[in-house]
């Protein structure tokens, strides 16, 4: 595969910065599940956002991509707010997702070949043949063999699901990958191969990484900065290794001692 | 001085034709805590249903082997013994417990109606024996908790109820199935130490599933390691998960990313195997960086290691000591 | 501890392998789809094999079935058998067509109204169903005879069937429409929906590649189902002067002229009640297999 040009319809990689600014979040005329949020994420950088359920990280997510869209504050990607940037917009593509369930992110009516291909043929502008190819290769990058490239997601594992989850967001050329929770529902056998997989992924392909998890042990192997929220808030930010190992709030420091 | 509360001999689980289980060896003396871990498809909660005499639901049965609990053969078809043995003697905290507790009625119905239906002796106070449970489980103001609703308690609250309720027949064995999986990482260690507290005040054994080591290691005494089905390593938790013989077990260990680890994790190449594809030698053998002709031919049988260490592995004694200090000792 | 394990935990974690062996309701799908099979083969190769006009007078009036009329003869002469199966004909292609145009039509257009973000397609079409539904059916297909008149007709179909299929076009599509919609909003929550909408997609294609594939089998299962809701139906219209008109063989007029002679001839009316039942009963039998298909495995 394009494995240096790995931008095949993104942005130049100046755009590619996601940017959130004073994000508030709130579901209706609901209490505000996020609140006040910044996060910038610089070209290639892999940003952690930590907490248990009901920080309102999921929700952060879904507003980085664009899925939600916030308040007040407002989410840019490449200098454009989400509002502005249309569904045809190279922009949109800048910015992928992986997902929590690896079986209910998949088409359950299209081949893991189908997916990838799919994205090719309409975000890249390939023929049938030249998408097949390309996804057959990107594929075979992240583990799907040949064998496998033709299963629907009823007849792959969940490992093998992620991985194709993996690469449909990338075949879109991302500048940046979020990804919510992408190993919490495999096996710990499988979760080092999806960990690994990601790490290597964005060596090679220089693709910025946000990384929404309640394990800290993940955070820490994959990310340099990260974030720790609490009921909507960023409670501390900072590197993660320094965070992990001196944390100052209370409550990572909470999280900290929880670890078994 | 210790008394053997549960022997499960070489027993076999099928579900329809299929075999899920050979072959398990367990033994959980008196107020013993044993874990056991695996990951999906291991058979551990089949495992576990069989000792809390609930395969039938499932369509599932004990297709060999010997089970005994207590003085009973809980293989026997006697359905009245069955009755005095399980939520009286085993008592299971299942899966997805959080889910078990039925909307619809208050903590307090769902406590008195487990008394009743085990505990003869607190009939006559009901309310007192539901409150004591609850205090037990260390709930605190357990009155006004009796009158809400489980919508209205937290995920680590509500386990605490099912704890309660499964402790209700005063068991002598409490099997707990993945109990801290859906609870947020500080509750987790909370129901852990209250296990354990519990184990320790009440005389009772314990069996914890977990696909996580960390929780085994924070909250048992013996542990089990399950693979396809099969038991495949045993012993102290401490032996088990510092000196671990069987490649499995290992290499679960260095798949775990932790805290201040650098380089990469070691994952294991491939995927469980499912139960229709499970080959003729050792199960772990086409995921296994160590396999040779041996491990194709014949399944490995549990062996001695010492100390009430087992392994089942052709090589366990071919110096495969994971040193856990030297990460990359098994490339894979 | 017995009492709160009941349902909760009955599947086993993770045993997609176990669940594919267990599939109790393929027997009921095969069995189903038998007894259609059955009764549309016997409605095709019966009127063939036996050239009897369905309208002639073959015998005395009233026989009891024998081995020459196997259902017996009419209050006039004719063979019950030939016409029930000659009706066949008629009563299950009235059925499909007007099952196919509703069934195809609402389902897109409810997904395509389910999957679009603008309120007011949503608001328009939802209260267009809505009128649709409230307006009472029998008094609609004796409108629609008005305007159409008796005398249009579809090719190759009796007088009669243009006014009860454009009727039940105009009113079924709405029942689908409905469902699609339904279906199409739960599925709009799904993450490989958004992961569809965040990779740029249009509209078109969420619609059609993403969404139709799992929406159709919902809509399907009512078509189905549908289906002999449409028979009951079109047997039903003769009852008020609408619909298929005597003589022309149909299995409701069948049944309503031998209502009068249940007690000297119950075979009349109970043979062809037989067909439709062996017909009705294989329907459901699909329907319930349909319905309990589990298509996705589910995590631990």
């Amino acid at each position: 595969m394009n494995q240096g040009g790995s931008h095949v319809c993104g942005p130049s990689p100046q755009g590619g910065t996601l940017f959130a600014s004073n994000v508030t979040f709130a579901y209706g005329s609901g209490p505000a599940v996020v609140k006040n949020v910044s996060l910038m994420v610089p070209e290639g950088a892999a940003i952690g956002i930590v907490g248990e359920s009901g920080s309102g990280k999921t929700t952060l997510a879904s507003l980085l991509v664009g899925l939600l869209t916030p308040t007040t504050g407002n989410v840019a990607v490449g200098g454009q707010p989400w509002s502005k940037v249309g569904r045809g917009s190279p922009l949109r593509r800048a910015v992928q997702m992986v997902f929590q369930n690896p079986y209910a992110a998949l088409n359950p009516h299209l081949s893991a070949l189908r997916t990838v291909a799919e994205v090719y043929q309409c975000c890249g502008g390939f023929t049938k043949t030249e998408a097949s190819e390309r996804a057959q290769a990107l594929l075979e990058r992240v583990g799907i063999s040949d064998q496998t490239q033709g299963k629907r997601p009823s007849g792959l594992s969940g490992g093998q699901c992620q991985r194709v989850g993996i690469a449909r967001a990338l075949a879109a050329g991302p500048a940046v990958i979020v990804a919510d929770e992408p190993t919490s529902a495999l096996d710990v056998s499988v979760q080092a191969q999806i960990l690994n997989l990601l790490s290597d992924l964005r060596q090679e392909q220089g693709v910025g990484l946000v990384l929404v998890s309640h394990d800290l042990n993940v955070v820490s192997y994959l990310t340099e900065r990260a974030i720790v929220m609490e009921r909507g808030e960023v409670v501390e930010e900072g590197a993660t290794t320094e965070l992990l190992q001196k944390p100052t709030h209370p409550y990572t420091q909470r999280l900290i001692a929880s670890i078994l | 001085m210790t008394e053997m509360l549960l022997r499960a001999s070489n027993i076999a689980i099928e579900i329809a034709g299929l075999e899920l289980v050979s072959n398990v060896d367990l033994e959980v003396d008196r107020g013993h805590s044993l874990g056991i871990v695996g990951e999906t498809g291991s058979g551990k909660s089949l495992t576990c249903r069989a000792f809390a005499g609930l395969l039938s639901p499932i369509g599932g049965r004990i297709s060999s082997g010997s089970l005994w609990v207590g003085r009973q053969d809980a293989t026997s078809p006697d359905t009245h013994a069955k009755a005095a043995l399980y939520g009286r003697v085993v008592s299971l905290v299942p899966q997805n417990s959080l889910m078990a507790l039925n909307p619809l009625m208050r903590i307090g119905t769902h406590l008195t109606e487990t008394i009743k239906a085990l505990d003869a002796d607190s009939v006559v106070q009901l309310k007192a024996r539901a409150i004591d449970l609850l205090q037990r489980v260390g709930l605190p103001d357990p009155e006004r908790i009796l009158r809400q609703y489980p919508h209205q308690l937290s995920g680590g609250m509500r386990q605490r109820v099912m704890i309660a309720l499964a402790i209700a027949g005063r068991p002598e064995l409490l099997i707990a199935d993945e109990p801290t999986t859906a609870l947020d990482v500080s509750v987790q260690k909370d129901i852990l130490e209250l296990l354990r507290r519990l184990t320790h005040e009440e005389n009772m054994a314990l069996i914890l599933i977990s696909h996580d080591l960390g929780v085994v290691a924070a909250a048992t005494q013996s542990v089990a390691v399950m693979y396809a089905g099969m038991v495949v390593e045993r012993g102290p938790t401490d032996t088990v998960l510092r000196q671990p013989r069987h490649p499995y077990t290992q290499a679960l260990l260095k798949a775990r990313p932790t805290i201040g680890h650098t380089g990469r994790l070691m994952g294991i190449p491939g995927a469980p195997a499912s139960p229709d594809t499970w080959p003729s030698g050792c199960r772990f053998a086409p995921r296994c960086p160590h396999a040779d002709n041996r491990c194709d031919a014949k399944v490995p049988t549990l062996e001695t290691i010492g100390g009430g260490h087992v392994g089942a592995c052709h090589r366990l004694h071919e110096s495969l000591v994971l040193d856990l200090s030297k990460k990359d000792l098994l490339s894979s | 501890m017995s009492t709160e394990i009941t349902t909760a935990d009955i599947n086993v974690p993770g045993h997609v392998a176990v669940r594919r062996q267990i599939q109790p309701r393929r027997i009921e799908l095969h069995v189903g789809v038998g007894l259609i099979l059955a009764v549309v083969v016997a409605c095709l190769v019966i009127p063939i094999l036996d050239r009897t006009d369905p309208n002639a007078l073959v015998a005395l009036p009233l026989q009891p079935p024998s081995a020459e009329h196997p259902f017996g003869t009419d209050m006039v002469g004719r063979d019950v058998f030939i016409r029930v199966f000659t009706a066949g004909r008629l009563d299950i292609a009235l059925a499909a067509l007007g099952v196919l145009v509703p069934f195809i039509s609402g389902t897109v257009i409810g997904t395509v109204v389910g999957a679009s973000r603008r309120r007011l397609v949503d608001t328009v079409t939802m209260r267009l169903t809505d009128c649709v539904i409230a307006f009472p059916f029998v008094i609609l297909v004796l409108v629609i005879v008005v305007i159409i008149g008796a005398d249009t007709r579809i090719p190759l179909l009796p007088p009669g069937a243009a006014s009860v299929l454009v009727a039940v076009w105009i009113v079924n599509w709405t029942t689908y429409a409905r469902l699609a919609r339904a279906r199409t909003h739960v599925l709009r929550q799904e993450d490989f929906i958004s992961a569809a909408r965040l990779l740029g997609f249009s509209q078109a294609r969420i619609v059609a590649r993403h969404l139709l594939p799992s929406v159709w089998p919902t809509t399907a299962t009512y078509a189905v189902a549908d289906a002999l809701v449409l028979v009951s139906l079109i047997a039903a219209l003769p009852f008020l002067g609408a619909g298929i008109q005597p003589p022309t063989p149909e299995w409701g007029s069948i049944m309503y002229e031998g209502r009068g002679f249940l007690l000297q001839a119950w075979w009349i009316s109970f043979t062809t009640a037989g067909v439709l039942l062996v017909l009705g009963t294989g329907v459901m039998l699909v329907v319930d297999a349909l319905v309990s298909n589990p298509r996705r495995p589910r995590l631990p």
